[in-house]
């Protein structure tokens, strides 16, 4: 028991220290980034095409960062301001269909059709979020 | 805004988030450490083995899907990459449990990421299990009825 305890401290504490890696300068950088007037411009353009799943154009580059990283993503989100109702939607968008790549070497390597699996992710984590943002 | 504002801002929230990652992440990494030295993952999955016949998959299937939605993904793929291995299930079985993990994994750990920076709690875990189940449900049923849309089959 108090191994385990001293274990897994040890191993959280490893994992925080992993996550600063990302959190901190992605937002760090957004905090500062969505001040810009290009900032603005492009979630301006952006809008749209959130709006179909009930988020602000901003989202965009969460939902995208999550593609790559989800943990990118969890760091752009305070900087960002969203709503409860929009960190639900992008939490679940993202937590159905993130860090595709390096899931995706996952699914290689077990000799699964990683290509159709990640493309049904992206699909499904769409659905939802439109899903989410009619019930919420 | 001017810059000092701004900069003071981002210091804030950059601080913000790592404080609340380390108050969930370090908890929970300790109680996933004492729940795998003492095994009670293998004796929960036991009592999971009849739920899996409704996924059409053996009971022993039970065990890889609870450690990769409750474990944490690096575990849970660790148990993946030892079933594959030691080939306790068949192909099809073993897609069919990727493929609900892939939806739905560490459903405690990344859920609480999310809900330290603001999303809920109970629409995120129930959500996330209610659709995971559904899709993978109605997958199973248009692969009964059409076996050449069959999602799981060989392709």
């Amino acid at each position: 028991m108090k191994e385990g305890i001293k274990v897994g401290i040890k191993e959280g504490f490893k994992f925080c220290l992993d996550l600063a890696k990302i959190i901190v300068p992605v937002t760090f950088a957004f905090a500062i980034l969505k001040e810009t007037v290009i900032f603005k411009q492009i979630t301006y353009f952006l809008s749209p095409y959130m709006g179909f799943v009930g988020l602000p154009g901003s989202a965009a580059f969460t939902v995208l960062l999550g593609f790559f990283s989800l943990y990118a993503a969890v760091g752009s989100i305070l900087p960002l301001g969203l709503t409860v109702k929009e960190t639900t939607i992008v939490a679940m968008i993202l937590l159905t269909a993130h860090t595709l790549i390096i899931e995706g070497g996952v699914l290689k390597q077990l000799k699964l059709n990683y290509i159709k699996l990640t493309a049904f992710r992206i699909l499904m984590a769409f659905f939802i979020g439109a899903i989410i943002n009619f019930l919420m | 805004m001017d810059v000092p504002t701004v900069l003071m801002e981002a210091i804030y929230q950059t601080v913000k988030v790592m404080g609340l990652v380390f108050a969930i992440v370090i908890p929970l990494t300790t109680i996933f450490e004492i729940l795998k030295r003492r095994k009670i993952l293998d004796k929960i999955s036991n009592r999971f083995s009849h739920a899996m016949k409704w996924f059409d998959l053996p009971g022993k299937a039970a065990f890889p899907i609870l450690a990769g939605m409750f474990m944490g993904v690096v575990y849970g793929s660790g148990v993946l990459y030892k079933q594959k291995k030691e080939k306790m299930l068949s192909d099809r079985d073993f897609t069919i449990v990727c493929t609900i993990l892939l939806m739905c994994h560490s459903l405690i750990e990344d859920t609480l990421l999310f809900v330290a920076v603001g999303a809920s709690f109970l629409w995120i875990f129930g959500f996330r299990i209610l659709f995971a189940v559904l899709f993978i449900k109605i997958l199973l049923i248009v692969g009964k009825k059409m076996p050449k849309l069959d999602f799981f089959g060989k392709s």
